[in-house]
């Protein structure tokens, strides 16, 4: 399976309850930490993926492909409601992270 | 998390992979090249590189095909050394991308543990941390295997691919933007299938070779093939010679298509990328790690001084000295 998104920048004014503002982020920094410039295997034995950005930086394109496995319908899979469930593991950091 | 509504999904679809190639990737008038002629799966990054490669090894063999003073070319034969050779490097390209794949793809948390633990340690050691980032360019670049009826002279080293590296003009500084080696000697100017490159150890060694080359001759038909007019004169461990220093008769003359460059090192490569004109072009300029300024003689050969390249930078023969040259310029045409 694999997916396009294309990103826009949250901002303090957009979205004011996002926590890295307190600690002295920029929008530019948050998209770099969330999307890093390098492409990445993600080896999980249970569903191994692969993402990174295509395209020019400024498009803020990023790709993420995963497998689908035997017994599972590939259309399914990539319904936004089922995709989410996988990927967005990977964009919700622990707060001990930055501290 | 990042918020979600920072996020616009252009596409999301299953896609399924396999690795095939045509037993045949031409017939008549008809050529499958590039995703036409074989598929890959994605982890190699291999899929597009193999596009590029059989298009340029496919152009010159075009050029050749469609050349009106050519009447004795056997196309059939023309083209299916073309996908001959583009089959054999397929298969390296397929090993290293199921490599990958299966590094990536294990299903079993005990061996995936173990490859984590194994990758971990291997990046302690330098050199076989870079030994891993070579992955399948471990073995070096890649090499035709001679079977009957390909383009290259085994028995001169031919098959190989010419390595590129850093280059500068004879008498001038580093360029502010990078150029290599091929840049030169496959310049917009110069026109033939077979490229003549001279390997030189300093300037003094110009007008050897300049003697050399004359002394070859040639019969007419082999324009579209060869003309030593558009040779290129590589010359070895010298830094920036001022203007006055290199005499004329090392020049080459306005009026030829000759191109002679040196061979730039690390330290000078990284130094013109500091110089303001450098810096305005703002163009990108990597480290230069683990880069060999002697690639070419390493892979080659220490000992040759003469090589025919081919277009699609495959060596076609490298040569000691002018005689083997005289043997190789003589065998082009049972080769074509």
């Amino acid at each position: 399976m694999a997916l396009n998104w294309r990103l826009t920048l949250p901002t303090p004014a957009s979205h004011p309850d996002f926590p890295l503002w307190r600690l002295g982020y920029t929008p530019e920094e948050v998209y770099d930490i969330f999307f890093p410039q390098d492409f990445n295997f993600i080896c999980d034995p249970t569903r191994p993926s692969v993402c990174g950005r295509f395209g020019r930086t400024e498009d803020r394109l990023w790709r993420f492909e995963f497998v689908v496995k035997d017994g599972e319908d590939g259309n399914v899979m990539a319904t936004q409601e089922e995709a989410s469930k996988i990927i967005f593991p990977y964009l919700t950091h622990k707060g001990s992270r930055y501290q | 998390m990042w918020p979600s509504d920072c996020i616009e999904w252009i596409r999301s679809r299953p896609f399924s992979f396999s690795a095939r190639s045509c037993n045949k990737w031409s017939l008549n008038r008809t050529i499958l090249c590039g995703d036409a002629a074989h598929v890959f799966p994605p982890f190699g990054g291999q899929g597009i590189a193999s596009g590029f490669r059989d298009a340029i090894s496919l152009s010159w063999r075009l050029k050749l095909a469609t050349d009106p003073q050519n009447t004795v070319i056997d196309h059939e034969a023309l083209l299916q050394a073309w996908y001959v050779e583009r089959k054999q490097q397929l298969e390296r390209s397929l090993a290293s991308t199921v490599e990958n794949g299966n590094f990536c793809n294990e299903p079993s948390r005990l061996k995936a543990s173990i490859r984590n633990w194994y990758f971990w340690i291997v990046q302690l050691v330098p050199s076989w941390k870079h030994e891993l980032q070579l992955g399948g360019r471990r073995e070096g670049m890649t090499k035709y295997d001679w079977e009957p009826g390909l383009p290259f002279l085994p028995q001169f080293g031919g098959g190989k691919s010419f390595p590129q590296v850093f280059s500068a003009p004879i008498d001038g500084l580093a360029p502010p933007i990078p150029e290599f080696t091929d840049d030169a000697i496959f310049a917009p100017h110069k026109t033939t299938v077979l490229q003549l490159v001279a390997l030189l150890n300093s300037v003094d060694d110009i007008p050897t070779a300049r003697v050399e080359l004359e002394s070859l001759s040639f019969s007419a038909d082999k324009s579209v093939m060869l003309d030593l007019s558009e040779a290129t004169l590589i010359v070895h461990n010298t830094a920036t010679l001022p203007t006055s220093i290199f005499s004329p008769s090392q020049k080459a003359s306005a009026s030829s298509a000759e191109s002679i460059i040196r061979v730039l090192d690390a330290a000078e490569y990284t130094a013109a990328g500091l110089t303001p004109a450098a810096l305005a072009t703002r163009f990108p300029r990597p480290e230069p790690l683990f880069y060999d300024p002697d690639r070419i003689r390493r892979d080659l050969g220490w000992d040759k001084k003469y090589v025919l390249v081919r277009w699609d930078r495959f060596v076609f023969a490298s040569c000691k000295d002018v005689d083997e040259l005289r043997e190789a310029v003589a065998a082009i045409d049972g080769c074509f």
